[in-house]
């Protein structure tokens, strides 16, 4: 056996220098919202594998006709039954199954848009900048239930759709760099005007809601509103709002019991529950950088409590109890909705991008029946799905 | 990332080792008619030990309530390299850098690799040892990207068989004792997220004596 001139020294002086060394590993531990075996605790299993892709997300979600199905757009579209029906084996039926696109559509057009018609009980869609629709129920996924409807004349490819009121609006894309938008009538469009900007500089038109019976349209750059879809151009009703806000949604709610329209923007957050008078949350940053607002929701939980939820481009959700602007934080911060309780921030939904917000006031999962459900899209994390679980007194969020 | 622990994982490891085993094996037959010697190990002596098996999760202590819970973790694997040198013919102190990773239900993986200090204590009855250990150190944690450095105590026990004067191969089981502490401060999580964690490390390995 070979032995090394050790003295009974050497070892000590190894785990010296070894304890050394892990005094210098120790100041080097990062911050984190939630421990990390508390994290791993309040786990619940979170991928039900439902049929939708988990790399892609969410972007705009609606219920069907007759009320039976989810419609949710991907860059496919995929439909499921609202309700879970549990099946033989006690297992519930709650696969999402994607439809297929136009026979017509090109071999590499994705899905762009959708929206409802209720005038002709149809679901519309955009693949390839062209529209199409198909009958407005879940029962058939067929790809032969599409035919081709005409997009304006003027344009040169559809943008997006946007269902209001039972109306439906299409923005396009104009040969010359800018959008317009129109108005469904019958079986013709009406383009809508804007006060004060030339027909083909209009900004790419992000959300349409409407509001104490007027119409909003917020655009990258301004909110505009008309009271009269018919006769009336868009008006500015941005006064008193921040300035190059990069308006990305709009969402009706209250604020303190009182009807309120809420618009996300940079960094910034706005209310106003006449249509002309403005007011907005503090400045948020997070990690040294604005927070860009994408994304908006109105959730009212089981007791009646209403919150506005408010997406972002990469800093998590926020909520605002009541719609209170003043009372904005950020996921994690001690808030009610996407705080400690429940399993939030031990999901990979917390802390990233949030491009859509949708609530279904009356879901209808075989868990809970009638009790409103949010669906989030988070882009590259796909759908999730957060409703209120007895057992932790908070929303349990699962990935569709 | 790693994927779930795949028992396909493990019973590689297993078998690098009984090929180190049989190799050792081979050359002990060519001496087998040699008479041993139980060694004395003196100051000086020194050894290496490479192990890999499987790292089980067993529970999360929350001190502060007082209540035990589910890791909600899987089987997991596990590596170890140390060296360690004889103070006597039986105490022996040295160190280790070890590594494991395991997979929650929901596909998130806790890595931890504990660097710590270890003192042996060597049950004898040659060609067999059982040295009986206690290490600590610290260990880094990650979560998906979140990171907590902390202290590890690992107490456990072994079962060597002497193939040879210098190699040696056998079983150890170690108990994994790791406290997270938070106090609450900087953005950091609060004190009710302090956990003990608990796990049990079973390993295969290999010695090599000089």
């Amino acid at each position: 056996m070979i032995r090394l001139q050790l003295t009974r020294k050497d070892p000590l002086k190894v785990f010296s220098a070894l304890a050394a060394a892990l005094v210098l590993l120790a100041v080097s531990a990062c911050e984190h919202p939630v421990g990390l075996f508390a994290s791993l605790e309040e786990e619940i299993p979170i991928d039900e594998d439902r049929g939708v892709p988990t790399d892609d997300y969410m972007r705009t979600m609606l219920i069907s006709d007759d009320g039976e199905y989810y419609f949710a757009e991907f860059t496919s579209l995929y439909v499921r039954r609202r309700a879970e029906d549990l099946d033989l084996t006690g297992e519930p039926n709650r696969s999402w199954t994607r439809i297929g696109k136009p026979t017509a559509a090109g071999e590499h057009d994705t899905l762009g848009s959708i929206a409802e018609y209720a005038a002709d009980d149809e679901l519309w869609a955009i693949y390839g900048g062209e529209l199409y629709a198909r009958p407005n129920d879940g029962g058939e996924t067929g790809r032969g239930e599409w035919s081709e409807r005409s997009r304006p004349e003027d344009s040169s490819r559809a943008s997006r759709l946007f269902t209001v009121n039972s109306k439906l609006f299409l923005s396009t894309r104009l040969s010359g760099g800018g959008y317009a938008l129109y108005r469904r009538d019958a079986t013709d469009w009406d383009r809508l005007g804007f006060d004060g900007v030339d027909d083909d500089s209009v900004n790419q038109i992000n959300a349409i809601v409407e509001f104490d019976n007027a119409y909003y349209v917020a655009t990258q750059s301004r909110i505009y509103l008309t009271a009269d879809l018919d006769n009336d151009d868009f008006q500015p009703a941005d006064d008193g709002l921040p300035t190059s806000a990069n308006y990305r949604e709009l969402e009706v709610g209250e604020l303190e019991g009182t009807p309120a329209l809420f618009a996300a923007g940079n960094k910034h957050v706005s209310v106003t529950t006449d249509g002309t008078n403005w007011s907005s949350s503090d400045s948020q940053s997070h990690d040294g950088e604005d927070v860009q607002f994408t994304a908006l929701g109105w959730y009212v939980t089981e007791n009646g409590t209403g919150y506005l939820v408010a997406g972002t481009e990469k800093s998590g959700l926020y909520e605002a109890p009541d719609g209170d602007l003043d009372r904005l934080r950020r996921q994690g911060s001690g808030t009610d909705l996407f705080g400690r309780k429940g399993n939030f921030l031990t999901t990979r939904l917390s802390g990233g991008a949030v491009h859509r917000i949708f609530v279904d006031e009356n879901g209808r999962s075989w868990r809970s029946q009638n009790k409103p459900h949010i669906f989030v899209g988070a882009p590259g994390r796909g759908l999730w799905r957060g409703e209120h679980d007895e057992e932790y007194d908070a929303l349990t969020w699962r990935r569709e | 990332m790693f994927g779930q622990p795949k028992p396909r994982r493990v019973a590689s490891a297993f078998f690098c080792v009984v090929i180190l085993a049989l190799a050792a094996v081979s050359g002990y037959t060519q001496i087998e008619d040699e008479e041993f010697i139980e060694p004395e190990y003196q100051l000086g002596d020194q050894y290496f030990t490479i192990r890999v098996g499987s790292f089980a999760p067993l529970f999360f202590h929350n001190p502060l309530e007082g209540e035990v819970n589910s890791t909600n973790l899987r089987l997991g694997g596990s590596g170890a390299l140390s060296w360690q040198g004889y103070l006597n013919n039986r105490w022996s102190i040295g160190g280790e850098l070890a590594g494991v990773f395991t997979n929650s239900v929901n596909r998130r993986t806790l890595f931890m690799v504990p660097i710590t200090a270890k003192l042996s204590y060597l049950f004898s009855s040659w060609p067999f040892e059982l040295p009986v250990h206690i290490a600590a150190g610290g260990a880094f944690q990650s979560l998906e990207g979140d990171t907590y450095f902390g202290p590890i105590v690992k107490p456990g026990v072994g079962a060597w068989w002497n193939a040879t004067g210098e190699w040696a191969f056998g079983v150890q089981a170690e108990y994994w004792w790791v406290p997270q502490f938070y106090r609450g401060a900087d953005n950091r999580p609060p004190d009710t997220d302090t956990r003990f964690g608990n796990f049990l490390d079973v390993t295969l390995g290999a010695r090599y004596s000089f």
